[in-house]
């Protein structure tokens, strides 16, 4: 599909050094809705660097981050949520002792003038049945009173992609959304990528060679800070580049992770 | 408009006593910097410095042995004292901050039961005057000042070139790192508090011809160290001893167009620009 | 799905229906107005002081329990609001609302503009610069000579309370403590409001991970200005009627002692409930009464209770009382960075 449009994200040519490490080099990516890009490559390759530059944590020292077309590079994750960008963490990132509810409610709530009233109930407007469905959209409807601290990895996981999710974004990021999680919470979350994000641009980043080839409609492989294929995940597994980066070692790491979950 | 020999005398005042308060501070960041702890005890480690130098002036008539025995005795007990008292509070800031303040307000009533309220002066321990510029300064406070310079480069030598001093700037830089890379961080974090205690109470034995010696008198001289280590930067030792001589020269010299307290205000409006405009101290990276 | 089966079943602390709050809250202020009513006066003027006092412990609650502002220079709004209501008294005719009300306006505007600078600040920077706003306040004001009255302090005649056809003399024992009574349990509700609404959610959002906050697009700075004005408010109509109660200011008021007692208050009663500071604040004000007059030298074992409750009993009584309604926000903090900045 090339439409002549403004892509919903892209990057253009980052570069981020940390004291004396280039930690990514002319990286570059779009992103439009509809499609779920997953990003991939060997541990250290800059993915979650690439997230951090696009989300706002970093600045990076050259390059381009827009998003329809308005230039959002280093600003801040404030300003780049308000321009329709949301992220879930590597390491399930929620409010510990708010309720699942809550969490949620708080993903929706940044947007609504709801929330500058002190004469509202919090409980209340948080029951809104809105919430209730996505919940049940995600698989967490039967938690939705329990603090997020008591919940397990694969459901703070998921909840951490709720929150995203709840404030209607048009981009998600979601770092490695399965690591850490049981086989059986892995379909789980694969379904949630695949049926609740379909009006979004989604970019993952992924180990999980299954998880990759259930989600992707593309897929960008980073090696040492560079971006070295992009392209279905078909053509870019055939691609030497990539054979030789995973057969150094890199690729049976891959298929042991995949076994693993 | 105050006479140019007073400005000066007040400039060059405020540089002595600001190598007197380069010594408090610089405990004051470096325990900051090892173990994350606020430590709201540390001005009255300086009073204890200043009366026990006056009971050594008491019993053998001169001050100058307290400079050893002090900070010694002082820097031995704080060494089971963070290791048993402090050590569950560390990297919590504000557990420590209230903790310490409680051994303050001990230290404090300990002294007062025991020693009383009134405050003691102890006579200089040398008697001379200096000419600088037509400007006449009582010697003692050149050489506190020259003490305390020696104490600095002392403690310079120390941080930069001992192997403690090596471990030290690494645990402060990145604790987890050291400790993987075998150093005993546990040891330099008792060892270090020692030293940081140690250069407290150095600095009240040299204040004390000085100031007035009672219970309280640490107050003052923590205000000015606080002030001077968000300038500097917590744990950032070249930055606290630089904003130290700088602060206190410049409150010792607008103290002859202002009310002492209008000085100590600027140099608290300063800090605060500091803190919007370099919220790590004006000398971090 | 499977993953029902895989979740724990952990205990959540049951939480009190609304119906069973509104019952104890009212039986509590209720049995507090029988106690000024019909008891010793003794108990009452004690009564007083922690009904008047529990405003600024309250307040200091919600600063550090709930948005986790570790603020250690409240005595400022304290002091200054102390001086809004004696100082026009003693210069003209104010009336007793006219007084009471600029202190909560000064009080905002002051907790305001000191917020731009302090609230940027991460933990230990800020703790140290709150702590030396209020050291200096106290500095300031003892050596200024347009502060009358200076350390002795300045004394003033209040004025009745002036409500529709009715008068409320602050001489008259029983209906002063319904008077502050009354502002006590207005005070806790506007605060309480404040916690269950949506900006109350958010702060806990801001508190339990500042980070997610941002990225989920909160501007926490404002909502952290706008925590620490409002309790400066509070704080400072608390000091308003603690110098109305005893017709009296002075400079001791903006001192370090009054940044700290409000962090022992709520250290005592517990972190992260709007009870627990009020809990503390009424153990603290008792045994400092009755300690304070058997030994001088009771800040010792001040000190030793300090040390003792952070070392052992951190989560303080509600704590206790019902475990897991704390939040030991004192013990969860790792962070080994001094770092200044804490936004963007």
């Amino acid at each position: 599909m090339s439409e002549r449009r403004v892509p919903d994200l892209r990057v253009t040519d980052v570069t981020v050094e940390f004291g004396g490490l280039t930690a990514l080099q002319g990286a570059h990516l779009t992103a439009e809705v509809g499609e779920r890009t997953v990003i991939l490559g060997p541990n250290g390759a800059g993915k979650t660097t690439l997230f951090n530059v696009i989300g706002g944590t970093i600045k990076p020292r050259s390059g381009r981050i827009e998003i329809r077309g308005h230039d959002v590079t280093g600003r801040s994750p404030r300003v780049i949520r308000r321009h329709g960008l949301a992220r879930a963490f590597q390491t399930p990132s929620v409010f510990p002792t708010l309720t699942v509810r809550e969490n949620l409610w708080l993903g929706r709530l940044y947007s609504d003038p709801v929330r500058w009233n002190p004469f509202a109930s919090a409980h209340r407007e948080a029951a809104a049945s809105e919430i209730t469905e996505l919940a049940e959209r995600i698989g967490l409807a039967d938690v939705l009173d329990r603090p997020a601290d008591e919940l397990s990895h694969a459901d703070q996981k998921v909840l951490d992609i709720g929150v995203a999710l709840a404030g209607k974004p048009t981009i998600l990021l979601l770092d490695e959304p399965t690591q850490g999680v049981s086989p059986e919470d892995v379909g789980r979350i694969v379904s949630v990528i695949t049926e609740t994000m379909q009006d979004m641009a989604v970019v993952v980043i992924e180990h999980d060679i299954a998880t990759v080839a259930a989600i992707a409609t593309r897929v960008i492989v980073l090696d040492r800070g560079r971006v070295i294929a992009e392209g279905s995940l078909a053509e870019v597994s055939a691609r030497p580049e990539v054979q030789e980066v995973y057969l150094g070692g890199g690729l049976a790491e891959l298929l042991d992770e995949g076994w693993d979950g | 408009m105050p006479e140019t020999s007073t400005i000066f005398f007040l400039l060059v005042d405020g540089l002595i006593w600001g190598c007197i308060v380069a010594l408090i501070a610089l405990g004051l960041s470096l325990i900051f910097g090892i173990m994350n702890i606020i430590n709201m005890a540390h001005g009255d480690l300086f009073m204890l410095g200043a009366v026990i130098s006056v009971l050594v002036f008491d019993r053998l008539g001169s001050i100058w042995p307290a400079l050893l025995i002090a900070p010694l005795i002082l820097g031995i007990v704080a060494l089971p004292t963070e290791r048993y008292v402090l050590r569950p509070f560390e990297q919590k800031p504000l557990n420590t901050l209230i903790a310490t303040l409680g051994l303050s307000f001990i230290i404090q009533q300990l002294v007062l039961m025991t020693w009383g309220g009134r405050p003691r002066r102890v006579p200089a321990p040398v008697e001379f005057t200096v000419d600088l510029f037509g400007v006449v300064f009582p010697g003692y406070r050149l050489v506190a000042g020259g003490l305390g310079l020696v104490l600095l480069g002392l403690l310079w030598l120390v941080v930069y070139k001992t192997s403690f001093g090596v471990k030290l700037r690494a645990t402060i830089d990145q604790p987890e790192v050291a400790d993987a890379m075998g150093i005993d961080t546990s040891r330099i974090r008792m060892l270090t508090f020692g030293l940081g205690v140690a250069l407290a109470a150095a600095g009240g034995v040299l204040a004390a011809p000085i100031r007035n010696v009672f219970f309280l008198m640490g107050f003052d001289v923590m205000l000015m160290s606080f002030i001077v280590v968000i300038v500097g930067g917590l744990g950032n030792l070249l930055g606290t001893l630089v904003a130290a001589l700088v602060l206190s020269g410049t409150e010792g010299f607008l103290s002859a167009f202002l009310a002492p307290v209008s000085a100590r205000i600027v140099i608290l409006i300063l800090m605060a620009a500091v803190v919007v405009f370099r919220p790590r101290g004006l000398f971090s990276s | 799905m499977t993953a029902t089966e895989t979740r724990p079943q952990a205990a959540t602390p049951r939480t009190l229906s609304t119906g069973a709050r509104i019952g104890i809250g009212a039986a509590v202020v209720a049995a507090t107005a029988a106690l000024g009513m019909f008891g010793p006066p003794g108990i009452r003027s004690l009564t007083v002081l922690v009904m008047i006092l529990s405003i600024y412990a309250v307040s200091y609650g919600v600063l550090l329990g709930f948005v986790d502002l570790p603020s250690l220079g409240q005595s400022l709004f304290f002091g200054v609001g102390a001086y809004c209501a004696i100082l026009p008294l003693t210069r003209a005719d104010w009336s007793l609302w006219a007084v009471l009300g600029t202190s909560l306006v000064v009080g905002l505007a002051l907790a305001f503009v000191t917020g731009t600078v302090a609230v940027r600040l991460s933990e230990a920077y800020h703790v140290i610069v709150t702590a030396l706003f209020g050291a200096v306040a106290q500095l300031a004001a003892d050596n200024f000579p347009p502060i009358p009255g200076g350390e002795g302090g300045l004394s003033a005649r209040i004025p009745p309370l002036r409500l529709g056809p009715w008068e409320i003399s602050v001489y008259d024992a029983v209906p002063a403590f319904l008077l502050y009574l009354a502002f006590a349990v207005v005070a806790f509700l506007l605060m309480y409001g404040l916690v269950r609404s949506p900006i109350g959610t958010v702060w806990k959002a801001i508190r339990d991970n500042q980070d997610r906050a941002l990225s989920a697009g909160y501007n926490v700075y404002a909502y952290k200005l706008a925590a620490f004005a409002i309790v400066g408010m509070f704080t400072a109509f608390s000091g308003a009627l603690y110098a109305v109660n005893l017709r009296y200011t002075s400079t001791e008021f903006l001192g370090i002692a009054w940044s700290v007692l409000p962090f022992l208050w709520v250290l005592i009663g517990g972190t992260g409930t709007l009870t627990g500071p009020i809990i503390g604040v009424a153990i603290y004000t008792v045994f400092q009464f009755y300690v304070s007059q058997l030994w001088t030298h009771y800040l010792i074992i001040l000190g030793v209770v300090m040390i003792a409750v952070l070392r052992w009993a951190p989560q303080g009584i509600m704590g206790i009382v019902r475990p897991g309604s704390t939040r030991n926000l004192l013990a969860r903090r790792a962070a080994p960075a001094a770092e200044g900045d804490s936004d963007e």
